[in-house]
């Protein structure tokens, strides 16, 4: 008797023994790990959210964000160091001058990837997790949008890049160690990622701090008008485009009265924003690459700090002599009213000379140094209005591209027709002097030169850098990156 | 001929008899009888039926030698009540049974034939006495006349008689010691002394999930008797163990009271992840922090694989086994009373002034520096401009004054014409005094047939020699088992304790560093009653304030518990279960007060509150089968299988406040600010793992083992590990061929063994990776922050080991050698990934490091006479590593076209040559720093010096500051070929120039134990050492420079050894600066051989001198023996290292900290700063 009692003890040792294997399967509840991540929709839909604020992360470095990638290089025509200290770090003269190199810290594409590939997971996951419909078609509409975004940056500035559609979540899978994929491939995918945040974009709802059905056509005009205009695309991207822009709707319903309430930190996401990063102190986001275009405040005479110069530590960036006389005419010869938001000048030096900076974004002005917490702009429906102008332009519809022109000119100068030739020299006129003139410090000037083949006009040195760099227009990428990946090669033309 | 002794219940019952360490001190025929109540009868009964079944009734244990087994007893019949088991034995072999006698050697029954004296006429007659080594008569000690079965025994003054043959050879036998045989040679009187045979006196060890022979061990196990560690005078197990353990380093790097010691294990096995070895304590893997050392029943070291294998995936750096006490059977019921008191107090002090010599000293030095008159006539510590109102005491005694009560007066060295009147506070002994230590012990230990037992409880209270260092330490400790059937014993162990520390706030540097270098003319209370702050840094305050200001409470109770079943199934096979549990439960409490009476806290008046709980569980159930087996007489087998099942959860849960409004209500509720956060962490080990060890006539010896693990760390498909080891032993000594007789040495074993251990010691979220909530635009985001790496495993390391174990002259002199080397692979890194994913970093194996070494052990009886006995105990240990391979990411061309890998270090400017950090080819734990050439000796010299990157550039003779150049008895430091140069080409000093200065980790260690016995006096003298090992003693700068404001810090007299004068040779050190570090040429700030010192050390760890009083003074009250003793711990080191600090330290503090990376003693969170403490303590031990 007292013996089976043994044996059923040690019986139940050895149960106990082959039994609890499955006990190494532990699940940690303090973070979210691999073992319990990507389970519900809650996973999904926050690690979407996730996406813009990693994309959000990248635009908003001190020497990456659309400024640089997207307007500096327009090079002294635009923008030189400040007027009143002349300096510049080797990274903003490098980007200015397009001199850039493998250490110029403004061609490091790292946080894009971070946002690509919190993009690539998001569509890795949000098919397989049982959610509802609109959770889903929100989820993958959201991170198609932001991976075609992301790419079209990454292919625009590098040309050939890493396509990674897959995330990175082992150092084993090909993905960790990618190769530069042909810009075609890039390109194509970009096109694919629009077409299903499209598909999607009934799931994508209203919030302009991500994508909306509007911002997935703005992409998609945008991206359109590139592949036409510098891809030799064909004709059928001007029939995507006009999709686009069709889609968003082109007049002047969607335009703000006044200009500077575009800007505006107390009117943030007004109907004219299409698609914008949260900038606010709430959230601890704050920062901008406008603090650049701020002035120690040694510099300013005491009661013209922040009222009306900006403060902050010292100037970098500044309009060249050139653009402020061009901003000047503007508004004195037709009443641009933009140029007051555009261009802030006056005699408020410390010894009273003319102090000028670029006076749209202005953050928290009631603090010292200005606390930068006005939203960044990515799209406006001004852009798609221009887009609209240039999209006519390349159809040679001349009389529907000045329709659209006039649409923004109305707002600038109040006057109706303003431009009124409608040939082709003088719409492409008319479509360069507006870009400048719309968007100078939002990092669109840049793109539009080159879609319109008048950048070589404004930045004649870039012509003659073409001859020893085919690829002059492109971007180096960093030494960083290549050491971290030896399959990496250089931009074919940089070093 | 040796014989062979046949163990009745195999290895593990004299296990238990040794273990219980009684065995030492029991003295023959002294009989512990219990009363037992035995009904009895053996028919037809030989030696091995009847001692069978007799242990079987009443667990009382029998040895005897192998040939005695099959002799008949005949028939036997017991039938008892309450009789003693003496007189059962005298019953049955004194009257049932002939032919046999009995001895009772402590816990174990020794039979023995009885030989009979036979006469044979025509023989010559012999007589003599048969003594033991030391002289002691042996009693019914056998002498038999070879080759026949004549024989008689000595009587009880161990004098023999018999007729022998003139040309016989008489051989003289007794249990426990050896055969010795002598020619008659036509002799009449032989005396003869005989020594013990070590085969008997065997140690057993334990080793995982079992016990063995030491004759038998094939792997590298040391181990530590409880016994030495009984009444030691520490207040924690490992402070006991320190030089004991060849391979083991015993540091003690946090020196505030209650704090353990740090170990490594042969240098431990890895770069990157913890090095500290697993400890198991009766089963359950937890520390040994809060155990009483009088509770130990022994702790054994596992060093190599083929030991260390049996516990697989933890095991590279080697496992301390702890033993706690268990009952004897056979026993009365014993009380033990212990009690210890006396004093710690700093064993090492700074030399520093007092405030007669630092105003001697200083204010001369500030006149000739900058601002020289401003400083003097200020309100500072050396200066003049003090008002009552001031911190410092010092100024200028009016005319006509009379000196105050308790001040100083003194000639002003700078203008004797004045008097300068001052206070002296000596506020190192303010940090630093003598405390209380007092520890009372109370232990049962008895049993009875079927019962055993073993209690205890203490109390230890430390009042702490550093400010606010006081620790309580409250223990209880129970172990009982019962015989349940034939067969089966059950048994439980309960370990509780609960430990009370009140350390002072954890950044030791403001704390006690900055509280030491106040100037001794710092008042420490203003006339009105309130502390007078400590000086220009607000964290520099005195000892009382922080007493005053800071409620520290960090409370810990640890349950460990565990039951046991052991099922002897068949002869031989054994099956073992064991459940146990271990909690940990943490209670940390802070409060800073914000004013007490007018004073306010001058470091901050935020009342911060803070309450942290942590609970750690670990549950574990082992079950294994045991076979052992003797077959044939020569062929032993001993096989063991098992699994063992680990379940760990930590919680922990923090909460604070600041900005309550009042100091009454000192809880977080009172307050504003709540911040709060909480953890709850899980993970399991499941193993299976196997021992088979074959035996082949104690000659030839070969044992493997294999475990495997199964860890949650890892992702499935690595999650399970397997560990192989193998070893093998040759007893040489055993060998026919050998003659121990005439060489000497009686054990000459050689071992060999090889094998796997594994380091899972990662994080928890490295497998797996985490992911991390934040905000944006309003909604909850969720972002990777930590990549998974499924494909992670093991770092694994490979371990050969070598060694001797040699006996000379009847085993009175042990060595025991081994070499071993290491290699550890698959090393965990965190590898950087390519910048095209979501993160920068994932940790992954790479790289592999060796770790080797050498250790030898000599224990050695010198003297053993009657009344005087001298042992000495000795070991060595010697650990070096390499680094042989680290992650790609790291390589780079060396400057002669090789290819090299170095993490972090400098690189040359001029050279290229890169250095410093972790490299291929170089040693972990390497300090750098500056290295001095010479003492500039005049301003010629001073002018040629090298641009000093670092210098102010301060000369007397011109009294200007020019960044990089000298003065006349600045340092000039070695310039580092290739460095990096001035922007018009010349050499200069900057961080490229350099030097190794030395290691953190000794190479050497080891210690050397005396002991004296005279009669009943026992005096033991034990030093430790350790060698090769240097010390970033930043603190010795801190007292050379007279710092903080305007030279307000005190000076240690060491600066009297500075330099004084152009061509001051014998100058030890450069010039004394006022404020060097802000002003001066910065001689003394930088890590330099002036502050990187060789910590080399031999530590005069243990005095302890003992009294036994003699029984006759006993017997009458009830008292079976009693000791009083005295004893002294650390009391003294002999080290080149400077102050307060212990040679001992200089490595991170907490067990998650790199036991390889340099740390300064003045870095925050290191204690080191305070002295180790002192202790000399008072004993008395009374057993009833």
């Amino acid at each position: 008797m007292k013996h089976i009692n043994i044996y059923k003890i040690f019986l139940l040792t050895a149960f106990a023994a082959v039994s609890c294997n499955g006990d190494l399967d532990i699940v940690q509840d303090n973070k979210l790990s691999a073992s319990n991540m990507w389970k519900n929709s809650t996973d999904v839909i926050q690690s979407t959210h996730g996406i813009y604020e990693r994309m959000r992360a990248n635009f908003v470095q001190n020497d990456i964000n659309v400024f640089y990638w997207g307007e500096a290089r327009v090079g002294d025509f635009m923008w030189g160091p400040s007027l009143e200290s002349r300096v510049q770090d080797n990274n903003m003269i490098s980007v200015r001058t397009s001199t850039m190199s493998s250490s110029t810290s403004s061609a490091g594409w790292s946080k894009l990837y971070t946002a690509i590939d919190q993009a690539n997971a998001v569509l890795k996951y949000a098919p397989k997790v049982t959610m509802t419909d609109s959770e889903r078609s929100f989820a993958i509409g959201q991170a198609a949008f932001a991976r075609a975004y992301c790419y079209f940056w990454a292919a625009r500035l590098w040309g050939d890049v890493p396509l990674n559609l897959m995330p990175i979540e082992s150092t084993t899978q090909p993905e960790t160690y990618p190769e530069r994929a042909p810009k075609a491939n890039v390109y194509e995918q970009i096109g694919k990622d629009i077409e299903t945040a499209l598909e999607n974009s009934a799931g994508l709802g209203t919030n302009k701090y991500f994508a909306t059905a509007d911002a997935v056509n703005m992409l998609k005009a945008e991206y359109a008008l590139w592949m036409y205009s510098t891809q030799d695309g064909g004709d059928s991207y001007l029939t995507l485009a006009q999709d686009a822009l069709n889609a968003i709707g082109i007049s002047s319903t969607n335009l703000m009265n006044n200009y500077t309430d575009i800007f505006s930190r107390t009117n943030k996401v007004n109907k004219e924003v299409v698609f914008a990063l949260l900038n606010d102190q709430k959230e601890g986001l704050t920062g901008g690459y406008y603090i650049y275009y701020y002035y120690p405040s040694n510099l300013i005479a005491a009661s013209y700090r922040n009222s009306p110069v900006p403060i902050s530590s010292t100037q970098w960036w500044s309009y060249s002599q050139n653009f402020i006389d061009i901003l000047e005419k503007s508004k004195s010869d037709n009443g641009d009213i933009r140029v007051d938001c555009n261009l802030g000048i006056g005699e408020y030096g410390a010894s009273g000379q003319t102090i000028s900076w670029p006076n749209k974004f202005l953050g928290d002005m009631s603090k010292q140094p200005v606390v930068l917490d006005c939203d960044l702009l990515y799209y406006r429906y001004a852009l798609a209005v221009m887009m609209d102008a240039e999209l006519k332009y390349y159809k040679k519809d001349y009389a529907g591209a000045l329709k659209s022109l006039n649409l923004i000119a109305k707002r600038a100068y109040g006057k109706d027709n303003f431009y009124t030739e409608a040939n082709r020299d003088a719409v492409l006129s008319a479509l360069v002097n507006e870009y400048f003139l719309e968007f100078p410090a939002e990092g669109v000037i840049w793109w539009a030169l080159i879609r319109l083949d008048k950048i070589w006009d404004y930045n004649p040195e870039l012509k003659a850098m073409q001859q020893t760099n085919k690829n002059i227009l492109l971007w180096p990428i960093t030494a960083s990156a290549r050491n971290k990946n030896h399959k990496l090669t250089q931009t074919e033309g940089w070093n | 001929m040796r014989q062979s002794i046949y163990r009745k219940l195999g290895v593990f019952a004299i296990a238990v008899s040794l273990l219980t360490g009684l065995f030492q001190k029991a003295e023959a025929q002294q009989a512990n009888t219990g009363n037992y109540d035995l009904s009895l009868s053996v028919k037809s009964a030989t030696v091995k039926t009847f001692t069978e079944a007799f242990t079987q009734k009443t667990g009382v244990l029998f040895s005897y030698e192998a040939g005695l087994a099959q002799k008949p007893m005949g028939d036997i019949n017991i039938d008892v009540k309450g009789a003693s088991l003496t007189s059962i034995l005298d019953d049955v072999f004194g009257k049932q049974v002939t032919g046999f006698k009995y001895k009772l050697m402590s816990s174990t029954v020794v039979i023995t034939a009885d030989r009979q004296p036979v006469s044979k006429t025509g023989n010559i007659t012999v007589s003599g006495k048969v003594t033991d080594r030391s002289g002691e008569p042996l009693i019914g000690a056998g002498v038999l006349v070879k080759g026949t079965s004549k024989g008689v025994t000595t009587d009880l003054n161990g004098n023999y008689t018999l007729e022998t043959a003139p040309d016989a050879v008489l051989v003289y036998s007794f249990i426990g010691y050896k055969d010795q045989e002598e020619k008659v040679l036509n002799r009449s009187q032989i005396n003869v002394s005989i020594s013990e045979d070590a085969n008997i006196l065997d140690d057993v060890v334990v080793v995982g999930y079992g016990t063995q022979s030491r004759k038998s061990l094939t792997t590298s196990i040391s181990k530590v008797d409880g016994n030495k560690l009984y009444a030691a005078p520490v207040s924690n197990i490992g402070d006991a163990l320190k030089g004991k353990v060849t391979g083991l380093r015993v540091a003690t790097n946090n020196t505030i009271s209650g704090n353990a010691p740090r170990f490594l294990i042969r240098g431990g096995s890895s770069i990157s992840l913890s090095n500290d070895p697993v400890v198991i304590v009766d089963g359950v893997t937890r520390d040994m922090d809060d155990l009483n050392p009088n509770d130990i029943e022994s702790i054994e070291v596992l060093k190599d694989a083929a030991s260390a294998g049996i516990y697989g995936a933890r095991a590279s750096n080697g496992v301390i086994l702890v033993t706690t006490k268990k009952g004897n059977s056979w026993e009365r019921p014993r009380i033990t009373f212990d009690a210890q008191v006396g004093w710690s107090s700093p064993s090492r002090k700074w030399d520093l002034m007092n405030a007669r010599e630092f105003l001697s000293f200083v204010r001369p030095a500030i006149a000739q520096g900058p601002n020289g008159s401003v400083i003097l006539n200020g309100a500072n510590a050396a200066g003049t401009g003090n008002k009552d109102t001031d911190i410092f005491t010092t100024r200028y005694l009016d005319k006509n004054e009379l000196v105050k009560d308790g001040w100083q007066w003194m000639y002003d060295p700078v203008d004797p014409t004045k008097v300068l009147t001052f206070t002296d506070t000596d506020w190192q002994s303010k940090w630093f005094s003598n405390a209380l230590w007092h520890k009372e012990y109370i232990g049962v230990n008895g049993g009875s047939k079927n019962v055993k037992y073993a209690a205890s409880v203490s109390y230890l209270q430390d009042d702490g020699m550093v400010a606010m260092s006081g620790y309580k330490l409250f223990t209880m400790h129970g172990n009982t088992s019962f015989n349940i059937t034939k067969g089966l014993v059950a048994s439980t162990t309960f370990d509780f304790s609960r430990s009370i520390k009140n350390p002072l706030t954890n950044n030791y540097f403001n704390a006690i560093g900055r509280g030491l270098m106040m100037s001794p003319t710092n008042r420490e209370f203003y006339d009105d009653g309130r502390w007078a702050t400590g000086g220009t840094n607000k964290n520099q305050q005195s000892a009382s304030f922080y007493e005053a200001f800071y409620d520290r409470e960090m409370a810990q109770n640890r349950f460990g518990g565990n039951f046991k079943l052991e099922w002897t199934i068949i002869d031989g096979l054994k099956a073992t279960a064991q459940y146990a549990i271990f909690d940990d439960n943490y209670r940390g409490s802070y409060y800073a007060k914000g004013q007490i009476g007018e004073t306010p806290n001058y470091i901050s008046t935020t009342r911060s509150t803070t309450e942290t709980r942590t609970q750690t569980t670990k549950d574990s159930f082992t079950a294994y089968l045991n076979y052992k087996k003797t077959f044939g007489g020569k062929h032993k087998l001993d096989a063991t299988a098992g699994y063992d099942y680990m379940k760990w959860r930590y919680w922990y849960v923090t909460a604070g406040a600041t900005g309550s409004v009042s100091d009454k209500v000192p809880i977080i509720d009172s307050g504003t600010n709540f911040t709060a956060s909480n953890k709850d962490e899980k993970q399991a080990l499941i193993s299976y793992f196997g021992r088979v060890n074959y035996n082949y006539d104690d000659r030839y010896i070969v044992s493997a083992t294999l475990r495997a693990d199964g860890s949650s760390k890892f992702a499935e498909g690595n999650r399970w590990g397997y560990f192989p080891a193998a070893s093998a032993a040759w007893v040489i000594s055993e060998e026919p061929f050998w003659n121990a007789e005439k060489s000497k040495m009686n054990t000459f074993k050689f071992r060999a063994s090889y094998g796997q251990t594994g380091n899972n010691g990662i994080g928890l979220y490295d497998t797996y990776g985490a992911f991390a909530t934040s905000m944006y635009a309003g909604q909850s985001t969720l972002l990777p922050s930590a990549m998974q790496n499924s494909g992670m495993k093991w770092e694994t390391t490979t371990q050969l080991d070598l060694g001797f174990d040699l006996g000379f002259f009847n085993d009175r002199l042990r060595i025991v050698m081994d070499y071993y080397n290491k290699t550890t692979d698959n090393m965990l890194f965190s590898i950087t990934l390519p910048d095209t994913g979501s993160l920068g970093s994932v940790k992954a194996n790479v790289g592999s490091a060796r770790f080797y070494g050498a250790e030898i052990e000599i224990s050695s009886v010198n003297i053993r006479k009657k009344n005087f006995e001298w042992s000495t105990d000795f070991t060595y240990s010697f650990n070096k590593n390499k680094v042989l391979s680290l992650p790609d990411e790291y390589k780079y061309t060396d400057i002669n076209g090789k290819d090299a890998w170095r993490i972090g270090g400098y690189t040359m400017s001029e050279s290229g040559e890169r250095f410093g950090g972790t490299a291929v080819g170089e040693s972990l734990g390497r300090i750098w720093g500056y290295k001095i050439s010479r003492i500039l000796q005049t301003d010629a010299e001073a002018a040629g010096a090298l641009y000093d990157t670092q210098s102010h550039g301060y000369r007397r003779s011109d009294g200007k500051s020019i960044t990089g150049r000298k003065d006349a008895g600045d340092y000039e430091w070695c310039n580092r070929p290739g460095s990096k140069k001035t922007a018009d080409g010349r050499e200069q000093i900057d961080a490229e120039d350099m030097y190794e200065l030395g290691n953190i980790m000794p190479h050497s260690t080891g210690g050397l134990n005396n002991t004296f016995r005279y009669k009943n006096l026992t005096l033991s003298v034990y030093v430790d050492y350790a060698l090769g090992h240097s010390i970033y003693n930043y603190m010795k700068s801190r007292f050379v420079q007279n710092t903080l404001g305007n030279s307000n810090s005190n000076v240690d007299k060491m600066v009297y050894d500075c330099w004084r004068y152009p061509g001051d040779k014998n100058a030890k050190y450069a010039r004394f600066f006022p404020n060097d570090a802000d002003y001066g040429n910065r001689n003394f700030s930088r890590a330099s051989d002036f502050n990187v010192e060789k910590a080399d050390y031999l530590c005069l760890r243990d005095v302890s001198l003992y009294y036994d009083l003699p029984e006759k003074w006993l017997k009458n009250i009830w008292v079976k023996k009693l000791t009083v003793g005295v004893s002294g711990n650390t009391l003294c080191y002999w080290t080149g290292v400077s102050g307060s600090i212990s040679p001992e330290t200089g490595m991170g503090t907490g067990s998650g900290d790199s036991m390889y990376s340099a740390v300064s003693t003045g870095a925050s969170s290191n204690s080191s700063i305070a002295p180790a403490a002192r202790k000399i303590l008072f004993n008395v031990k009374i057993t009833f």
